[in-house]
């Protein structure tokens, strides 16, 4: 496939700094991956990797002291670091939308449910110039509260009514409500247990899928990550350092640090097999260059490894002084 | 054996008042809870989304009273405390809540809620012992002093501010800990890491710990006991051995069906949720020893 002809999302080299007063936090460091339109791709690795940093990038809502210091993100042909303010506003929603981190406190605490919903819609003009009544409205509320398995009573609570699961169903419920092409969900359901997850998961599916859609969806659960996503990336101290299908991440893991990942997965079998991964990360402040990896076990690589290809689709980031570790 | 903090048929509810329009909730059903002195243990509190847990949570802290029943600590019912016994409570039964982002006040650096109940409760002498305590209990939970330190709760990731609220409690060595869903914002190594040292704390240090949470597999691997809501109704309790690995009660199965495997080519639950749903409501089955 050539590149002009790629439908989807391609990211090229990103890089997001924030400038703090003790230097630069470099938190996403130079990313690429391509995710082809109707594709998910999960988005995992350690607290403070950089996930959240590069959701935000990709909508384009990083705040200062942050930066998007250098890279493209293209939605079909077009560069969306592009597009001028306006433009972009009204491209979140309509053609790649977020459900944020914590979204079931973005919630307007002073709003009905359904007036959070409706605002997005009207911003965006959803009904044009023609008048539409009040039922007409209410329809289109109830249709997106149930696709989220909500209860048209729902529209007319606060969000202090309903339980932190409710919430997120909710924001969920407004992401998809102006029929995307992208859909950044950042832990979309890390709040909720494991049966209503696995109906807003699907829920979320089929309407990426109707849609034809394609997910970037940040997760730390690996389970969930698992029986979800079509690809998979690892995140390490702002970079990636792993991104392969599914399959043969979780069967035939590359990197160190995502071979101890799963490693540290807890089961229902073993009490005993519960263990962290020792050893800190790195600090981003002022990273120098080499193996992040390295470090967290007392070696060193000062160059930073290559991104290579080793099977179709599955890149690693390769570092020849830590490869051994996990195995 | 003596109570450290029990809930006696506790029961909840929100709505419903005599001019109220909206339909009465029973949050929390009739729910007893024991945690005992002489026996610190971690209990564990699952349950779908709504069945509860963060109001029990909040009952067993005294921030809401319950509509009946009642919850004490060391014999003494929270609404009747005041002056020092609510100070002694407030300083022995430490919450984590489940909202990292509510915790904090946005314009005060993270220091802040690390410092001030060191200050409030005079737990160290000098500034270098209260530093060393807060960058000890920064460290148990995998952060940098150096970086987390001195910055306001948005520059840190969503882990990043989680953790610094379980640092929090860890920091002061309470009698109780009570967790809502403490780490459901970190990734999976980080999880055993710091549920590692909640499971230290109450070995090495006898804190009981109150675990709210709805992922059943790290419930199961720091536990000794769990406790399944469904709707505000205890549906099944008992060591967790007992519960997790024979669970009796239909939403207790479909829970532990639900859980994804990290294995793409296992289907993710059996169980059909709808033909399921009927289930559910069948009356709880207390606690099972066996
Ligand atoms: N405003 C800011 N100023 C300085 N540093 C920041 C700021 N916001 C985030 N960071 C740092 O950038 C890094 C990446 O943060 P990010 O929120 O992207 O992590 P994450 O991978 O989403 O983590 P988590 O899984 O815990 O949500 C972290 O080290 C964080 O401390
Ligand atoms: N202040 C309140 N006013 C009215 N209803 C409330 C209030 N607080 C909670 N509820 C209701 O009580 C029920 C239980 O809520 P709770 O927050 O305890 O659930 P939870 O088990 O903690 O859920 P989650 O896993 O989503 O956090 C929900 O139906 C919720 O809408
Ligand atoms: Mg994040
Ligand atoms: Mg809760």
């Amino acid at each position: 496939m050539t590149s002009s002809s790629f439908k989807g999302l391609r990211v090229k080299d990103l890089q997001v700094y924030y400038d703090t007063p003790e230097g630069v936090v470099k938190a996403v460091d130079g990313i690429s991956f391509s995710l082809p339109q109707g594709k998910r791709l999960a988005l995992v690795g350690e607290s403070g990797s950089g996930k959240s940093t590069l959701s935000m990038a990709l909508m384009r809502l990083t705040r200062a002291p942050g930066r998007i210091a250098g890279g493209n993100i293209f939605l079909d042909e077009d560069d969306i670091l592009d597009l001028d303010v306006e433009e972009m506003r009204l491209a979140r929603l309509s053609k790649i939308s977020l459900v944020p981190q914590g979204a079931m406190n973005s919630l307007n605490p002073v709003l009905r449910i359904k007036d959070q919903i409706l605002d997005g819609l009207f911003d965006h003009q959803v009904f044009g110039s023609k008048k539409i009544t009040k039922d007409e409205q209410l329809s289109k509320v109830n249709e997106l509260l149930s696709a989220v398995e909500l209860l048209p009573s729902v529209a007319d609570m606060y969000p202090h009514e309903l339980s932190g699961g409710m919430k997120q169903r909710v924001a969920i419920a407004i992401a998809t409500s102006m029929d995307p092409k992208v859909i950044v969900a950042d832990e979309p359901t890390s709040a909720l247990d494991v049966v209503v997850q696995r109906t807003v998961m699907q829920t979320l599916g089929r309407l990426q899928e109707g849609l034809e859609a394609s997910i970037v969806l940040v997760g730390h659960d690996m389970g969930l990550v698992a029986q979800f996503a079509d690809f998979v990336g690892v995140m390490y101290a702002g970079r990636m350092v792993e991104l392969g299908p599914v399959n043969s991440v979780f069967e035939k893991p590359l990197h160190p640090y995502t071979r101890l990942l799963i490693r540290s997965l807890p089961t229902l079998e073993n009490k005993e097999d519960f263990v962290g991964i020792p050893g800190l990360p790195p600090p981003l402040l002022n990273l120098p260059p080499g193996c992040t990896f390295c470090t967290r076990f007392g070696r060193e690589n000062k160059n930073t490894p290559p991104w290579k290809e080793i099977s179709k689709d599955h890149w690693i980031s390769e570092c020849e002084v830590c490869s051994d570790i996990g195995k | 054996m003596s109570s450290l903090l029990q809930a006696k048929n506790v029961t909840k509810s929100f709505g419903g008042g005599i001019f109220s329009k909206e339909e009465e909730l029973i949050a929390v059903n009739d729910i007893s809870l024991n945690l005992e002195v002489e026996n610190p243990k971690i209990i564990a509190v699952a349950g779908e989304s709504g069945s509860g847990k963060t109001t029990l949570a909040r009952l067993l802290l005294g921030l809401i009273n319950p509509n009946k029943g009642s919850v004490e600590y060391l014999g003494k019912n929270l609404k009747d405390m005041k002056g020092k016994e609510k100070r002694d409570f407030r300083r022995e039964v430490q919450p984590i809540f489940q909202d990292p982002y509510g915790s904090y006040n946005p314009f005060y650096k993270v220091d802040h809620v690390l410092y001030s109940p060191i200050k409030n409760f005079k737990l160290a002498s000098k500034g270098e012992e209260a530093r060393k305590m807060v960058e000890k209990a920064l460290e148990l939970v995998g952060l940098v002093p150096s970086e987390t330190l001195g910055r306001l709760p948005h520059q840190l990731s969503g882990g990043q501010r989680q953790r610094v609220m379980v640092a929090r409690a860890l920091l002061l060595q309470p009698r109780i800990i009570l967790a809502d869903e403490p780490v459901s914002a970190v990734d999976a190594s980080l999880r055993a890491t710091i549920l590692d040292s909640v499971k230290k704390l109450n070995k090495d240090l006898g804190i009981s710990v109150i675990y709210v949470t709805h992922d059943l597999t790290t419930a199961y691997q720091i536990s000794d006991e769990i406790m399944i809501l469904y709707k505000g109704v205890l549906k099944e309790a008992g060591p967790v051995e007992v519960v997790i690995k024979n669970p009796k009660h239909p939403y207790t199965q479909l829970l532990i069906d639900s859980i994804p495997q990290a294995n793409p080519k296992l289907k993710w639950g059996k169980l059909d949720i709808s033909e399921t749903q009927e289930l559910l409501d069948q009356p709880g089955l207390g606690w099972r020893d066996s």
